[in-house]
């Protein structure tokens, strides 16, 4: 189970880090297909029905519907993702910190505060936290999304591993509101995208009318 | 027993039925509106048949079935969101048209948003457990992005993409937090068992659950330190959506504190004194704020912050004086935004502009000027205004649990914040150069001016006689206290 937890957190790091949004966007995928590998493998220990489903869930819409929405986002923008509000070297440094020493920290004194929950707990709450550090040093909208995206991956695995047999209607509600979140960030990018290319290309004619004129 | 639950049930069916209706047969502008006022109606008189229920059985709540919770406080939250809806539809039939032209043949979403947003905020007033009450408190607000960004400019996406973003981040605490309590406690939680929950949980998984669900509900109220969202917000949509905002999306986030923090702060001293502090450094820092505004709404956005306030600390206090002038004031600061934010929208639909130096009105009593005064003064809690009565009974709540430092900027907060409306006010109304003559204004509907109107004089006529709705606000607040035991 490690080695998928630490698999999970090495493509949140390149999803997160990554200059190129596309690739963070397709490294979103392995993340996410990695993640409801996890929720298979807990569903097996532990033999707990209900999270099958969840897994299947999680790979339709977590591993393929989300990223392709996301891709479809960056379909008319430039791929390169806008100055974070730190240096880039100092967001990986602290990226790793969070991941590594966050994972290890929490992987302790779970045992102590939170005796009985299942082993993604610390992978989960590793996700939140270093999903909310992207949100506040990141300035692209597309990043923040991704941001979110892993936030709330992180509350899924705290959930399963917190109340691991929480009524499945409960679950499935939940993933509906995320999708539908999802849905309305990236229509709101994408219109705000539109707008941005519109007021570009009128500027860009305004002055090849001077140019003109000045000719 | 099933006709009780699907009469109760209709609060949320019909306006989420209409929306369905509105959205198939996407007809003109008038039968939009007819069919959402149909809805509302129909939404008004379920409520009404709750209450009716709730007065006459002993328990004072209703639980027809374990998913079902209505009590005083839930009964309230839908009669204002019902009613702040209401208005709102009908204001929106006159600056639809005007301002927002360039969407016309988009007029029934808006509708459709408006109705959906209210049948899920309704179904959130009615649920008793936490996570449906989660996801259907969510749903309402991820709706109400499509209300933000109608105008669809830069800056309206900007501000629904930040509102967007960080109400949905920071109400996942309050997940987290509902997550947790389950955890520690072992079971489902619901309304009608937290008390019970988080009597018998340790000090410690407790504070963590409060901190966590104070993260929440303040992003989704707008509250101090996460507010951030709010002005904007505010500025950039609709008129009528502004009052939709602060008058019923923002009160889901009140409803989620005293459903769960005011809980806490029953059995946690620490929790109440978090709350308050937080709540006092808001309140003085929206008034302050406040006075530096240029944009009309954007200021009244800062005092709305600081009112907040007010009701997140008396939510916190653990004494029935307090419970009862945090809803009071509730209800009041959905009048206040209400008469506020209308007389601004006829302003900006006069002016066409926001910029209070570009806002200047011939100086002749209307009933903008009336209403605008009537908000402005009420803010600053003074009477004969239902504000000076819920303020009072907070400031001396407030004193009575030894917060008079709290007492304090409360009172003083409220004065700097009537006093950056009222100058402002004087500036607008009663500028002598290059004014326009608003009595002259055809086009100046007598819906927009009646529904401003309508707003301020319930401040004054609860002010006068507050014996009128004492008994819905006495119910709230009992059903809010029976459920921390």
């Amino acid at each position: 189970m490690e080695i998928i937890y630490f698999a999970i957190l090495f493509f949140t790091f390149i999803a997160g880090e990554s200059k190129n949004l596309r690739l963070s966007s397709y490294s979103l995928i392995p993340h996410s297909l990695l993640i409801a590998i996890s929720v298979f493998t807990l569903a097996y220990i532990g033999n707990i029905n209900s999270l099958y489903l969840i897994a299947v869930v999680d790979v339709m819409v977590r591993a393929f519907l989300m990223p392709i929405l996301l891709i479809i986002l960056l379909k008319n923008r430039l791929e390169r993702e806008v100055k974070p509000s730190i240096t880039h070297p100092l967001s990986i440094a602290l990226s790793i910190v969070v991941l590594s020493v966050g994972y290890n920290f929490v992987d302790t004194i779970k045992i102590s505060i939170f005796p009985n929950v299942l082993s993604c707990f610390s992978a989960g709450f590793t996700l939140f936290i270093y999903g909310l550090f992207l949100l506040l040093s990141k300035r692209d909208t597309a990043k923040m999304i991704i941001s979110f995206f892993i936030i709330e991956n992180g509350i899924h695995l705290l959930i399963i591993s917190m109340i691991p047999h929480m009524p499945k209607i409960i679950e499935l509600a939940l993933t509906l509101n995320f999708v539908i979140a999802l849905f309305f960030l990236i229509y709101l990018t994408i219109r705000l995208n539109e707008i941005l290319i519109l007021e570009e290309i009128k500027k860009l004619r305004e002055s090849n009318n001077i140019y003109k004129l000045e000719e | 027993m099933y006709s009780e639950v699907f009469l109760s049930s209709l609060s949320f069916i019909v306006p989420i039925l209409m929306a369905f209706i509105i959205f198939i047969f996407r007809s003109s502008l008038i039968i939009n509106t007819v069919l959402s006022i149909f809805g509302i109606f129909i939404a008004f008189l379920s409520t009404f048949f709750s209450l009716d229920k709730i007065n006459h059985s002993d328990l004072k709540f209703l639980q027809p079935e374990q998913w079902v919770y209505i009590d005083g406080f839930s009964i309230l939250m839908q009669l204002m969101v019902e009613f702040v809806s209401l208005f709102v539809i009908i204001y929106s039939l006159k600056e639809l048209p005007k301002l927002y032209s360039h969407r016309k043949n988009k007029f029934y979403l808006y509708f459709c948003s408006i109705m959906l947003s209210t049948g899920f905020m309704n179904l959130a007033f009615s649920l008793n457990n936490l996570f449906f009450m989660y996801i259907a408190l969510e749903l309402s607000s991820i709706i109400s992005v499509y209300l933000i960004t109608f105008n669809l400019n830069r800056e309206s996406l900007k501000a629904g993409f930040k509102y967007l973003l960080i109400v949905n981040v920071g109400i996942l605490f309050s997940l987290l937090g509902i997550v947790l309590l389950c955890y520690a406690s072992g079971s489902e939680i619901s309304i009608s068992n937290i008390g019970q929950h988080v009597g018998n949980i340790s000090k410690n998984i407790a504070f963590t659950c409060a901190v966590l669900f104070i993260i929440g509900f303040f992003t989704k109220a707008g509250l101090f330190p996460f507010h951030i969202w709010l002005p904007e917000t505010y500025a950039e949509s609709p008129s009528a959506i502004t009052v939709f905002l602060a008058g019923a999306v923002t009160k889901i986030g009140f409803y989620g504190l005293a459903r769960t923090v005011t809980v806490f702060a029953f059995n946690l001293e620490e929790i109440k004194i978090l709350v308050i502090i937080l709540s006092s450094i808001g309140i003085l820092l929206g008034a302050i704020l406040a006075f530096n505004q240029k944009d009309i709404k954007k200021l009244i956005a800062y005092c709305s912050i600081s009112e907040m306030g007010f009701i997140a600390s008396a939510l916190a206090l653990n004494n029935y004086a307090g419970i009862y002038g945090g809803v009071f004031h509730l209800l009041n600061h959905t009048l206040m935004k209400g008469a506020l934010f209308f007389s601004v929208g006829i302003l900006i639909y006069i002016c066409g502009s926001r910029l209070i130096d570009e806002i200047k009105i011939r100086h002749k009593i209307s009933t903008i000027t009336v209403s605008f005064f009537i908000g402005a003064l009420a803010v600053g809690g003074m009477p004969p205004f239902s504000s000076f009565l819920s303020s009072v009974t907070i400031i001396l709540a407030l004193a009575e649990e030894k917060f008079l430092w709290s007492a304090v900027v409360l009172a003083f907060s409220g004065f700097i914040s009537a006093l950056a409306l009222i100058r402002t006010a004087i500036f607008v109304f009663w500028n002598k150069t290059e004014t326009r003559d608003i009595e002259n204004n055809d086009s100046l509907s007598f819906i927009m001016k009646l529904c401003s109107l309508l707003f301020a004089i319930l401040l004054l006529i609860i002010g006068i006689y507050p014996e009128l709705f004492n008994f819905l606000i006495d119910n709230a607040a009992k059903g809010i206290i029976n459920m921390t035991h």
